[in-house]
C-alpha cells in the first residue's frame, strides 16, 4: 500500500507550447489537508482536474491510493468528492432536486444523505428556491454538499472558499477542519489566499507557472520564514562555538561555513558581534530578518499575488 | 447505470422552457396546416385529411427542426450548466450519458406527437371538419405520434454527430431542417421514399397508403430506420468526453482606434 494517498509524477500538461503544468510531484498523505497554494493561473486547477481524470496530463501520471488513475477511474474516482472551478448545477431545480440527480447516479445507499450534506452547509432540504435564484455563496455551499455528500474518503477542493462571506469562510473552514479530524478525511485544497492555507493546511505546496516550488509541512515553512538574526561571519563553526560557550546558546542554524541564523531575539546583536570580533572573527553581516509567512512566499514566488 | 441515466435525464426535464418551445412549433405546425386550408383550391378537408395534412408539415417542415433543437439544448446543457464535471466523476461515461439523453429525447418525441395531435383536435374543434370520430382521432394519435418517434429516429445521427462539435446543435438544427426538407424530393419517387429516412418514417405508419400512387415498402422503411439506428448507435459509442476536447482559444482582434 502506498504512503500517499495521492502522487504526482512529472505531471505535465501542455497546451500547444505553453505548459500549464510542468513536472509536477505533489504527495498527499492520509488524514491531513494539503493547500496548493498559488496565484490565479498557476495551474491549481488544471492539477486538480488532471487528479480528477477531467483533463487528460500530456505526460507523467496521477497515483491515488497507489493505483494509477488512468487504468482504474471507476474504482477511484467513487472513493473521491471534489469542487472544481465555480459550482454547477441545474438552474431550473431546486438543491435538494439538484443533489437528488447526483446522488441516484451515484447510487447513494444513505436515504438521508441529501438532508444531512444539505444540513452541514447550512441550506434548507426541499426548499422551493430554484439554483438559479441562490446567491454566490449559497451556490459554493451548495457544491460543498455535493463534495461531500457520498462521504467520500478523500476531497479535492478548488478555492471552495470562493463567494463566501467572512462568517461563511469560518464555517466552511471550520467543517473542512472537522472532516480532517474527526471523520479522518483527506483534503486536497487550492486557494490562492496564503491566510486561508495557513489557518487549514497540515501540508503546502507551491505553485507557481504550473512549477512545484516548495512542498513542505506548514510547520516546516513556518520556521523557515520565522524571525531570526542572520550572520556572516568568518567562520561559522568558531561563531558557533563562541555561541554555545559564551551565551549558553544552542537555538541556531548553520547554512554554510560562512552563514548561519540565531532565532533567539532575546540576546543583543551588538554584545555576539562584540564577541565575534574579540575572539578574531570577521563579520561582515549582522542582522534581524523579519520575514513573515507572506513575505516568504512571495519570495519563493518571486512576485506578489498571495495575500 | 443506463436506468439511473433515465430516471435522473427525465428528472433534469422538470421546467425546462425548451419543453414549451417544442410544444409552441407543433402548435405552429397545427396552424400553418389550418392556414393552409383557407386556400381555394378545391380540396375538400375532413378530419383524416387535416391530420394527413399535420403529418406532412410535420415531416418536412417543423418536427426534424424542432426535436433536433430540443435534443441540442437537453445535450449541450451539460456544458452550459457546467454540471459534466461534476457527472465525469462520479463516473459515468460521456457515451452513456449520451445515450441516456438521446432516449429521453425519445420519450419527448412521444410526447410532442401526443401533444401535436391534441392540437389537430383543437383545431377540428374549432373549425369543424367532418369526418371527426373516436376512430379518427385514435387513428390521428397513433400516426401523428409514432410519426414524431420514427421521424426523431430518423435525425438522431445529426444530434449524436453534432453533439461531438462545440455548441454544435444549432449546426444540427440547420441540417434536420434540410434533411426534413429533402422529403419533400424524396417523396416524388416512391422507391427513394422508402429508403429516405425521413419518408421512411412516413411508410412506416402507412401515410395515406390508401391511395393507389402511394405504395409503401415496410421491409424497405424498417431497414431504412435501423440503419439509421445502427450510424447513431457508432457515433454515440465513439463519441470521446467533450472535456478531454481540444480547447480551441480565440484570438482576440486588436481594435483599431479612431480618432486621434
Amino acid at each position: 500500500m502506498s504512503k500517499y494517498v495521492i502522487e504526482t509524477k512529472n505531471l505535465t500538461k501542455q497546451y500547444g507550447t505553453q505548459k500549464s503544468v510542468a513536472d509536477l510531484n505533489i504527495h498527499v498523505q492520509q488524514g491531513r489537508i494539503y493547500g496548493l497554494l498559488g496565484r490565479n493561473g498557476a495551474g491549481k486547477t488544471t492539477t486538480m482536474k488532471m487528479l480528477l481524470g477531467l483533463t487528460q496530463p500530456t505526460s507523467g501520471e496521477v497515483a491515488i491510493w497507489g493505483k494509477p488513475l488512468r487504468t482504474n477511474e471507476k474504482k477511484l474516482l467513487p472513493r473521491i468528492g471534489s469542487l472544481i472551478e465555480s459550482p454547477g448545477f441545474y438552474p431550473n431545480l431546486t438543491a435538494t432536486e439538484n443533489l437528488r440527480i447526483f446522488a441516484t447516479l451515484r447510487g447513494v445507499p444513505n436515504r438521508n444523505a441529501i438532508k444531512n450534506a444539505l444540513d452541514l452547509v447550512g441550506l434548507p432540504y426541499k426548499d422551493k428556491k430554484l439554483f438559479s435564484q441562490y446567491s454566490l455563496g449559497m451556490k459554493q455551499r451548495l457544491a460543498i454538499a455535493l463534495a461531500i455528500m457520498h462521504d467520500p474518503e478523500l476531497l479535492i477542493l478548488d478555492e471552495p472558499i470562493n463567494g463566501l462571506d467572512p462568517i461563511g469562510i469560518a464555517e466552511v473552514r471550520s467543517f473542512i477542519r472537522d472532516l480532517c479530524t474527526e471523520r479522518g478525511k483527506t483534503i486536497l485544497i487550492s486557494s490562492h489566499i496564503l491566510s486561508e492555507i495557513a489557518l487549514l493546511a497540515d501540508d503546502i505546496g507551491i505553485i507557481d507557472h504550473g512549477a512545484l516550488l516548495e512542498e513542505e509541512s506548514l510547520a516546516e515553512l513556518e520556521a523557515k520564514s520565522s524571525r531570526h538574526i542572520r550572520f556572516t561571519v568568518s567562520s561559522t563553526t568558531q561563531a558557533a562555538r563562541i555561541l554555545e560557550r559564551g551565551f549558553h546558546e544552542t537555538q541556531f542554524t548553520i547554512q554554510d561555513d560562512y552563514k548561519m541564523r540565531l532565532h533567539n531575539l532575546d540576546i543583543s546583536v551588538g554584545e555576539i558581534v562584540t564577541a565575534f570580533v574579540e575572539n578574531g572573527l570577521t563579520v561582515s553581516e549582522a542582522y534581524i530578518c523579519e520575514e513573515s509567512l507572506e513575505d516568504y512566499f512571495k519570495r519563493v514566488t518571486g512576485g506578489e499575488g498571495i495575500a | 447505470m443506463m436506468c439511473r441515466i433515465i430516471k435522473t435525464e427525465l428528472w433534469k426535464l422538470k421546467r425546462y422552457h425548451v419543453i414549451w418551445a417544442g410544444v409552441l412549433l407543433m402548435f405552429l405546425s397545427v396552424g400553418i396546416t389550418l392556414f393552409s386550408s383557407t386556400a381555394l383550391d378545391g380540396t375538400v378537408w375532413t378530419f383524416p385529411h387535416l391530420a394527413e395534412r399535420v403529418i406532412q408539415n410535420n415531416t418536412t417542415t417543423i418536427f426534424p427542426m424542432c426535436i433536433t433543437l430540443i435534443a441540442g439544448y437537453v445535450i449541450a446543457r451539460e456544458k452550459s450548466d457546467d454540471t459534466l464535471k461534476s457527472i465525469m466523476t462520479i463516473p459515468v461515461s460521456y457515451p452513456a450519458l449520451i445515450g441516456g439523453k438521446l432516449i429521453i429525447c425519445g420519450f419527448l418525441s412521444v410526447f410532442l406527437g401526443i401533444a401535436s395531435t391534441a392540437f389537430t383536435v383543437a383545431a377540428e374543434l374549432l373549425v369543424g371538419f367532418p369526418g371527426f370520430s373516436a376512430t379518427a382521432v385514435i387513428q390521428a394519435l397513433i400516426q401523428i405520434t409514432l410519426n414524431t418517434l420514427f421521424l426523431y429516429i430518423a435525425v438522431t445521427p445529426i444530434i449524436a454527430f453534432t453533439a461531438r462539435i462545440p455548441n454544435g446543435h444549432m449546426i444540427g438544427v440547420i441540417l434536420a431542417f434540410v434533411y426534413g426538407y429533402g422529403g419533400m424530393f424524396a417523396a416524388g419517387n416512391m422507391t427513394l421514399a422508402n429508403i429516405y429516412p425521413i419518408t421512411a418514417s412516413m411508410g412506416l405508419i402507412q401515410y395515406r397508403s390508401y391511395d393507389a400512387a402511394v405504395y409503401w415498402n415496410i421491409g424497405l422503411c424498417s431497414i431504412s430506420m435501423i440503419t439509421v439506428l445502427l450510424i447513431s448507435a457508432a457515433i454515440v459509442a465513439t463519441t470521446k468526453n467533450a472535456s478531454s476536447a481540444k480547447i480551441v482559444k480565440k484570438v482576440k482582434k486588436t481594435v483599431p482606434k479612431k480618432g486621434w
